[in-house]
């Protein structure tokens, strides 16, 4: 659909599609999941036959206007809503089973902890869960709390903890079982600009560590250059999905939004733009831009039809 | 923690109660007296906390969604049930120990400031046996763990914690009544229909030992066994039901 690969790097694509066929940290197939409105027999269809495949060792951005689903959609991919179709792997495993979890971190789209523990008994509560011995676990909490900028509030009770503090404290948590897969459900919320730019810094520390990340999140600019591939999302339908470049379309056919125009007359615009100092930009340069015109599309068909 | 509150101040509330009856001259029947209030406090309060302690415990989480980094985790949703509800009966049991204690020291402060009351006459007239009391308070732990898995039930199933609130004090009270509406049923098909259908609900009355502490009644460790048997039957029915509806629940 945009722009498609040159030969030589599709055979090399598939190749090593071929040897690490069993390398695909997240798949989901045709996953579709209805909630059943007040009025009988009516549902909402949240997630609509979203099919996607996250590679090992790599950062997928899912992004979508707000109610597209994609808490929904994570929410299933944790076991923690079951879909009314379709299929969920996690290193080709279903995430009903603990095991599967256990190599997921998920930092949810609110704090959802309990505010009269402290920082430092939430990771103790979770670290327990996830069946750490305790001096491993002393170890590795104080070491987060710590990288989180954490550590002199760790023994504070979370109904204190400012909404930064929160969601670092979410990250901690999510990294506690020293998961290969991390799931950050808008991990960009609430947290100030600087904040923001740590976390992408953050994000792109977990792929050299070789571990798989999941994101979501409003920030588009910054998906931009930080995912490997994205998914754009629209009432629970999956609108574009592929790499940046595949979708941005640099180096193959770049678009532009001025129509009628023979190829001559293109060119002398080209050429006004460039003597006015300016330059023709091609239009899918900008995930954002790309973003509003396949979602106002979209809306476009569907109150059409 | 607020809950823990509660506990120190009702335990505490219930042996000042006990003393403040040494105004009035009861004679030896104000052991009775005393000891009988005590068991009241411990159904009725017991029962008021085993249900709001279930419900904050379960359907807290649910409601404020701290349920779901939980799950997340590699823990399976009976798993988190069993845990909830052995948090819930753990927090009964001590509250339960602290009545105990109260109503004991109790007892024994009033026994003591009576000493125109000779030993024997304090056998005569209704002694109550402390170890009566201990089994009446065991039995009170088994009862209540009955009475959670039920709140658990419908804290599992429940959209707003009134609702969950309400349906364990329903149980409570119907488990209360059950016994003696058994009795008053005729015969016929309907009733036996009905009475089946009660079966659903446990039977609370039956964990009231209070006749044993006054010496009124012969424990036997087969029907204390039994006893302990119904419950553990109910509350592992209850229980399996509620994990079943906590499997099946969104969140
Ligand atoms: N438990 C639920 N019951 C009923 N409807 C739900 C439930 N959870 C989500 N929905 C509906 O599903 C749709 C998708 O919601 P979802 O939370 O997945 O959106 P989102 O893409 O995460 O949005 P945002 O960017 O605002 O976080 C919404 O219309 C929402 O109302
Ligand atoms: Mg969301």
């Amino acid at each position: 659909m945009f722009g498609r690969p040159a030969p030589a790097e599709l055979y090399h694509f598939s190749d090593r599609l071929a040897l690490k066929e069993s390398v695909q940290a997240i798949e989901l197939r045709e996953l579709t999941k209805d909630f059943p409105l007040m009025e009988r027999g009516r549902y909402l269809r949240a997630v609509d036959g979203l099919t996607l495949r996250i590679p090992e060792n790599s950062v997928f951005g899912l992004l979508g206007p707000n109610g597209s689903g994609k808490s929904t959609t994570i929410r299933m991919l944790l076991g923690l809503s079951e879909p009314s179709r379709g299929e969920i792997r996690i290193f080709g495993a279903s995430p009903q089973e603990a095991e599967a979890r256990r190599r997921v971190g998920y930092l949810p789209d609110a704090p959802y902890y309990h505010k009269f523990l402290t920082g430092r008994e939430l990771l103790r509560f979770f670290g327990k869960l996830l069946g750490m011995s305790r001096s491993e676990l002393e170890r590795r909490a104080e070491e987060l709390l710590a990288q989180f900028g954490l550590a002199d509030a760790m023994d504070r009770k979370l109904g204190a903890y400012s909404k930064g503090m929160l969601q670092r404290l979410g990250f901690a948590q999510a990294l506690l079982g020293d998961p290969d897969i991390l799931v950050l459900d808008e991990p960009t919320a609430g947290v100030d600009p600087v904040g923001a730019a740590e976390v992408g810094d953050f994000v792109r520390g977990l792929r050299e560590q070789g571990k798989t990340v999941l994101l979501c999140s409003h920030l588009l600019t910054q998906v931009q250059d930080l995912c490997d591939a994205v998914g754009i999302m629209n009432k629970g339908r999956l609108l574009a999905s592929g790499s940046i470049d595949e979708l941005l379309g640099v180096g193959g056919d770049a678009r532009f939004a001025i129509e009628g125009l023979t190829g001559s007359e293109l060119g002398e615009v080209a050429r006004f733009a460039q003597e006015k100092g300016g330059d023709l930009v091609p239009l899918g340069q900008n995930l954002e831009d790309l973003f509003r015109s396949l979602v106002s599309k979209d809306d476009q068909r569907g109150g059409e039809a | 923690m607020r809950l823990f509150l509660l506990l120190a101040v009702s335990g505490i509330v219930s042996l000042v109660g006990g003393l403040y009856f040494q105004e009035f001259n009861l004679g030896s029947s104000e052991l009775r007296f005393i000891a009988d209030f005590g068991f009241g406090a411990m159904t009725l309060l017991g029962s008021i906390v085993t249900v709001v302690a279930t419900v904050q415990l379960l359907y807290g989480e649910i409601e404020h969604r701290t349920i779901l980094p939980i799950l997340s985790k590699p823990v399976s949703r009976g798993e988190f049930l069993l845990g909830k509800l052995l948090g819930a009966w753990l927090t009964i049991c001590s509250f339960i120990g602290i009545l105990t204690l109260a109503l004991l020291a109790a007892l024994w402060i009033r026994q003591w400031q009576m000493p125109d009351l000779g030993e024997e006459a304090l056998l005569e007239q209704g002694a109550v046996s402390s170890s009566g009391v201990l089994l009446f308070a065991l039995m009170q732990c088994f009862r209540l763990m009955v009475l959670a898995s039920v709140t658990a039930f419908f804290s599992a199933y429940a959209s707003s914690s009134l609702f969950a609130v309400f349906m364990g004090f329903f149980v409570w009270v119907i488990g209360q009544l059950r016994g003696s509406l058994d009795a008053q049923w005729g015969e016929g098909i309907g009733q036996s229909l009905l009475k089946t259908l009660t079966l659903l609900i446990p039977d609370f009355r039956i964990f009231d030992l209070g006749a044993y502490a006054f010496g009124e009644a012969e424990a036997s460790l087969v029907s204390l066994l039994g006893l302990v048997l119904y419950a553990v039957v109910y509350a592992a029915l209850y229980g399996s039901l509620a994990a079943v509806v906590l499997k099946n629940r969104e969140f």
